[in-house]
């Protein structure tokens, strides 16, 4: 398989540093605080926000601050072959933890002692770099629900293919075997909160450039994201006829 | 900055729809200087130059087809489209390499344009269209986007061969040519056309086929001139029947026979004395089937994928005794040839009939006879043609030499016996005639006796030392190109300069200090083993072999370990050397050469007086060897008592080690066995052989083998023992059920017997074998021997069960190639296991996988056959070379009876040739004796005289020229005692 052809083409038509095409939508549930579906080429996420609010499980309740919730379920027509996966499985668990520490840290919980917020994640279709792509829905859905947080997390994959760092893997990528590298970002510190590399290893002199692909496309994915957002709440003041 | 549309696409495997992203974008230039483009990406390539008369863009068959035309000819400034390179890569992953490597050849101006992501250039299938049609658009689509860019400034020609493209093309107001066009208006570049494939259908190409007619006719005039001259008989049988052989199946009766059993499917090898009979090896089946005469064999090349259908029982025959050369001065037409089949036919039938009656008559006593009728097929499909290029020379006629600048057919003869003459057509026969030429096979039509194929290269003179050699590299599948830059860029940055740094010293176990000393042939640059040996205080010695450690400087999946992996292993010409490893590597920082430091793996044991292994340890080690001796100063050392210096003591206590192990060997079964080996020494300036020598072994020469058996043999135990299923080992099966049935009962007659129950058995009969009239004959037993066995082979351990990895040779259970990583990539492959399995560096993926593993040994295996007989080809050309114009009277021996004929080898010279007692009528040659062959007892016999295998004959060696081979030179033997048969293939012609 050449995943980097001599023009310098993906197999899919993309250069090694272009992102796939990327669609965002705030408010797409009525019914939840706050909601995002997210879109990164084949790839589609829909989270739904609840919250703050009222602790459920009161065991878990933290005086000083609020806890995150995390659910991340994927949907059994989300790839090419119908499969059902629970929610319980280790991978599940393990994404749905990674998710919850990243957004621990940007989420000002001391604001709401003794509550909870719950982010439930849908994957709607699978096709390669879904751990970003949650992560970005996710944090759409936050800011649609009004949670504040000292800055956005935007999340982009990365690899070693080749001999070519490429940005943005689809599943075709992902399954090449090389490392998958998920870098999470905030973007006005400029400051890593999530490093995942996963399914094989990566030469250290390889690292650094790999890296900074990454955080390049994580700003980028912000860019898009924001204007999304810019978009988004000049609707929402339209239809209030605020202005 | 990118055009984010996506469209959909679909590809449907096994039930599966897949559904991919595909951008179009608009930063793809036209990659030509003619046009200023900005915002454009740049891939490396050369662009289309401005100067060009006109730029090609090539359809997918032309790039499939004339693959071979592109490469040799000079046609620059070409288009390659993406959608043509898919086709290509989805249809032969070969040719798509090939196209590759040209367009990125700096000279030659190609240019990749990625018109399936441009987009302007995208088409969508549309509905109810073929995947071809929506191909062969995208195609047009694009040529008319060159053509409207390049409005004016430069012309753009499609070429292809597809009409139904041709005349859309024409319709949209688009130049295109057929390749045949193309080529004729290529004036200086005359030799364009012969380099062209010719697809089976010509009717495109009008104007050729008119010439053909014209060819055929003149042809036929000659023919009715040339009354006497057989060869062009045959053109008149093939006016009479259409088709000479029948037809293949259908796909679908194929797949259906193969299902259900009634056809079996295998390789087809040819029989090298014999081009009309082949036998094919079916997986799974433990007999071969044998496949006799044209009809049967039914147009297959050897090595071909074949689909075979067995005959009914009473058709099954034996294999022949004969000897039959396709065009090798015995049979000249083939209406003889025939002739001589439908005769051996009705011999079998009548043995058979014969074999019958003695059934019924002795109840079944003839079970030899019977075993050795085989079961008989013919060929009725071909699933897959093995096709490489051919080497060898055109046939020369008095016909062929009066003709010349017009486009004519003839015949090359392939250097391969195995192959069929091969037509091709060509305007050049006069720049043709006495040349080597390397061919290409195009297709076998089903009314014509000789397979088509068309001009590749001309390599140079026939009898050329240098074009010889590089022809017997091409034949052998030889890698001898030098090594790339990639390759070279691996090594080492000091070059020769280079030393070992101080930190890999720290890492390995010091031995400079040691007195180790390597033994090897005299002027061997590439040394990689060495040895030392100490007494210890306990009255054992500690032994240590020490072999150069080639995986520091080849990491796995490097450059240089992946062209290493391709070659396998050193090819040994008689004149030059084929290295596996770059030169700077094989022989100067890997070679263990005299007082310098070098990296080396080591294996060192405990080893009892009595040679028993105390204890073994592996490990990587520095060494400074302090003698690179040669056989010849270590046996001198080791013979001369009065030298009393450490190396010669070490050697004196090695060699009664060795001696030790050799005899526990010989014990255990181990074989001696010979082969006519022979050595030529070179004139230092010419390289043109002076004398030729069988080559000497001596006692040294088993001290180095002994030990280095001992490290293969405990290297194998480790590794095995680490890795049970992926461990690279090899392997001697047991000869098969029968092999030495001839030679046995050649053996009665001589009253002598081998017991070939066990390679123990065996080696204590061999030993036996002597003949008092005759010193040579125990060694030609033990020739003849060896041709009987199997060969060894590499595999991975999983691959079979443990009681089949006995090394029948060897008499070992476990065996495997440890010492000579310079020049063998099995060694390698090993060297890296057993650093794996001490722990001192982890195994990769690749060498755990059993599957992985057997892959490697499967391609090892085949180079290291090729590579054997590229250096049995050396040493008979090189023969060649050395009777040219030479008449020897010599002593040989007779050591193959067969039908028709008697094959004699010349111990002195290793050489060997076939002496005809009856010729192609079959009459006999010889007057008053009138030999008639015996087969059970391998005898040929007339009242006179018996020729029996064994007989030490009086023949003479010369060298000729012979006629049908284009002026090949062959090595002709004549009897002249016990009676005078003399070999006349070339006087006729000089007549």
């Amino acid at each position: 398989m050449e995943y980097v052809n001599q023009e310098g083409l993906r197999i899919d038509g993309r250069r090694v540093n272009e992102l796939r095409k990327i669609q965002c939508k705030l408010g797409v549930l009525k019914r939840a605080d706050g909601s995002a579906l997210f879109e990164q080429g084949f790839t589609r996420v829909l989270v739904a926000v609840y919250g703050p609010r009222e602790i459920t499980q009161r065991r878990k309740k933290l005086h000083d601050k609020a806890i995150i919730n995390v659910e991340y379920s994927v949907a059994t027509f989300s790839m090419t072959r119908r499969k059902k996966t629970s929610k319980r499985n280790k991978i599940s668990q393990e994404i749905a933890n990674s998710i919850r520490k990243s957004f621990e840290t940007v989420i000002q919980l001391e604001l709401f002692p003794s509550s909870q917020i719950d982010i439930f994640i849908q994957v709607l279709q699978a096709d390669g770099g879904i751990i970003p792509a949650c992560i970005n829905a996710s944090t759409l859905a936050l800011i649609d629900a009004g949670v504040p947080m000292t800055d956005y997390l935007c999340s982009c994959s990365c690899s070693f293919i080749d001999e070519e760092n490429l940005l943005d893997l689809n599943h075709l990528e992902e399954d090449s075997g090389g490392a998958i590298v998920t870098v999470t970002l905030l973007p006005e510190y400029n400051k890593i909160t999530l490093l995942r590399v996963y399914s094989a290893r990566i030469k250290m002199k390889n690292f650094e450039a790999i890296l900074k692909l990454g955080q390049n496309g994580c700003q980028r994915i912000a860019d898009l994201m924001k204007s999304a957002i810019k978009e988004h709440t000049i609707n929402q003041v339209n239809s209030r006829g605020i202005l | 900055m990118k055009t984010k549309s996506f469209i959909k696409r679909t590809k449907k495997g096994d039930v599966l729809r897949i559904v991919r992203e595909h951008y179009l974008r608009n930063d793809i230039g036209a990659g030509t200087e003619l046009l200023e483009e900005t915002n454009v990406y740049r891939p490396e390539y050369t662009p289309l130059t401005a100067k060009a008369a006109h730029y090609l863009v090539l359809d997918t068959n032309i790039v499939l087809h004339q693959i071979d035309a592109l490469e040799q000819s000079k046609l620059t400034n070409i288009i390659i489209l993406s959608t043509v390179l898919d086709e290509v890569r989805g249809n032969s992953m070969k040719t798509y390499k090939r196209i590759r490597k040209l367009c990125s050849a700096q000279e030659r101006h190609f240019y990749v344009f990625s018109n399936e992501n441009h987009r302007d250039t995208y088409v969508e299938r549309l509905k109810g269209e073929s995947v071809n049609d929506r191909n062969d658009r995208a195609i047009m689509v694009a040529t008319q986007w060159y053509h409207n860019r390049l409005k004016n400034k430069m012309k753009v020609i499609l070429i292809t061969n597809d009409k139904e493209l041709i005349a859309r093309s024409k319709k949209n107001n688009l130049n295109v040519q057929t390749i045949f066009q193309y080529a004729k208006t290529l004036k200086n570049q005359p030799e364009f056309i012969d380099l062209l494939y010719h697809p089976q259908d010509e009717s495109s190409d009008d104007e050729d086929e008119n010439n053909n007619n014209k060819n055929k006719q003149t042809k036929k005039t000659n023919e009715i001139k040339m009354k006497g001259n057989q060869n062009r008989s045959k053109k008149k049988t093939k006016a009479k029947k259409n088709t000479i052989y029948p037809s293949h199946y259908s796909e679908m009766k194929l797949r259906e026979g193969i299902s259900n059993n009634t056809l079996l499917q295998g390789v087809i090898h040819f029989n090298r004395n014999n081009f009309l009979e082949a036998h094919v090896t079916v997986e799974g089946q433990v007999k071969d089937i044998l496949i006799k005469g044209r009809q049967r064999l039914n147009r297959t090349i050897d090595g071909d994928h074949v689909v075979v259908k067995l005959l009914s029982k009473n058709k099954w025959t034996t294999q022949s005794n004969q000897i039959i050369e396709e065009g090798g001065g015995e049979i000249e037409t083939i209406d003889e040839l025939n002739k001589i089949i439908s005769k051996m036919d009705q011999n079998d039938k009548n043995k058979k009939t014969v074999v019958k009656k003695n059934q019924k008559a002795k109840g079944g006593k003839n079970k030899k006879q019977e075993f050795s009728i085989r079961p008989t097929g013919k060929v009725v499909g071909i699933l897959k043609r093995k096709l490489r290029p051919y080497g060898g020379s055109i046939e020369i006629d008095d016909f062929t030499k009066k003709t010349g600048g017009r486009n004519e057919n003839i015949l090359f003869v392939p250097m391969d016996r195995k192959v069929p003459k091969i037509r091709i057509k060509t305007r050049q026969v006069d720049r043709l005639v006495g040349k080597r030429i390397v061919v290409v096979f195009d297709h076998w039509d089903q009314n014509s006796y000789y397979p088509n194929g068309h001009y590749v290269k001309t390599l140079g003179d026939i009898g050329d030392k240098e074009i010889e050699s590089e022809l017997i590299l091409i034949e052998n599948q030889v890698r001898y190109s030098p090594f790339c830059k990639e390759v070279l860029d691996c090594l080492p940055l000091k070059q020769e300069k280079w030393q070992i740094p101080p930190e890999e010293i720290k890492k390995r176990k010091d031995l400079r200090e040691y007195n180790i000393f390597s033994i090897d042939p005299p002027g061997c640059k590439d040394i990689d083993d060495a040895l030392h040996v100490i007494p210890l205080q306990n009255g054992n010695y500690e032994v240590g072999v020490h072999i150069a450690d080639v995986t520091y400087f080849v990491k796995e999946g490097t450059a240089v370990d992946i062209e290493a992996s391709e070659r396998c292993t050193t090819v040994y010409l008689v004149d030059r050397r084929i290295d596996m490893l770059p030169p700077l590597l094989g022989e100067n920082l890997c070679s263990l050469h005299e007082k310098v430091e070098r990296l080396a793996f080591s294996c060192i044991w405990e080893l009892t007086p009595q040679s028993e292994i105390v204890n073994t340890w592996y490990g990587r080690t520095v060494i400074k060897s302090k003698a690179a001796l040669s056989y010849g100063q270590a046996q001198f050392r080791k013979d001369n008592l009065k030298m009393n210096d450490q190396i010669s003591k070490d050697i004196r206590n090695l060699n009664m080690l060795a001696k030790n192990l050799r005899a526990k060997r010989v014990q255990d079964g181990a074989l001696q066995l010979a082969s006519p080996e022979v050595h030529f020494s070179l004139d230092s300036e010419t390289q043109e052989p002076l004398d030729v020598e069988i080559y000497k072994i001596k006692e040294v020469n088993h001290l180095v083998e002994e030990f280095m058996l001992l490290a293969n043999i405990s290297v194998a135990k480790k590794i095995q023992a680490t890795f049970p299923s992926s461990a690279m080992l090899r392997r001697h099966p047991s000869p098969r059920d029968g092999a030495f049935d001839n030679l046995l009962a050649c053996l009665a007659n001589v009253n002598c017997s081998l017991n070939i129950e066990s390679s123990k058995a065996l080696a204590d009969s061999l030993d036996k074998c002597h003949l008092k009239s005759n010193p040579y004959f125990n060694t030609l037993v033990r020739i003849l021997t060896t041709r009987c066995m199997t060969q060894a082979v590499y595999f991975s351990s999983g691959t079979v069960e443990y009681s089949d990895y006995w090394h029948y040779g060897l008499a070992s259970p476990i065996y495997t190639h440890f010492t000579s990583p310079i020049r063998r990539y099995a060694d390698v492959v090993v060297h890296r296991m057993l650093a794996a399995s001490i722990g001192i560096s982890s195994i990769s993926k690749r060498l755990s996988n059993k599957y992985e593993v057997e892959k490697i040994a499967k391609v090892i295996n085949h180079c290291h056959r090729m590579a054997q007989s590229a250096s049995r080809d050396s040493i008979s050309l090189h023969s060649l070379i050395f009777f040219k114009e030479k008449l020897m009277d010599e002593d040989g021996y007779v050591i193959n009876v067969k039908k028709n004929a008697f094959i004699v080898l010349v111990p002195h010279y290793g050489v060997e040739g076939i002496i005809y007692v009856s010729g192609k009528d079959g009459k006999s040659k010889v007057p008053n004796y009138n030999f008639h062959f015996n087969e059970k007892k391998q005898m040929l016999i007339s009242s006179k005289l018996k020729i029996k295998v064994f007989d030490k004959v009086k023949v003479r060696v010369e060298s000729t020229k012979t006629v049908e081979h284009g002026g090949n030179i062959k090595i002709i033997l004549s009897l002249l005692k016990p009676l005078r048969i003399i070999s006349e293939y070339s006087h006729s012609f000089n007549k």
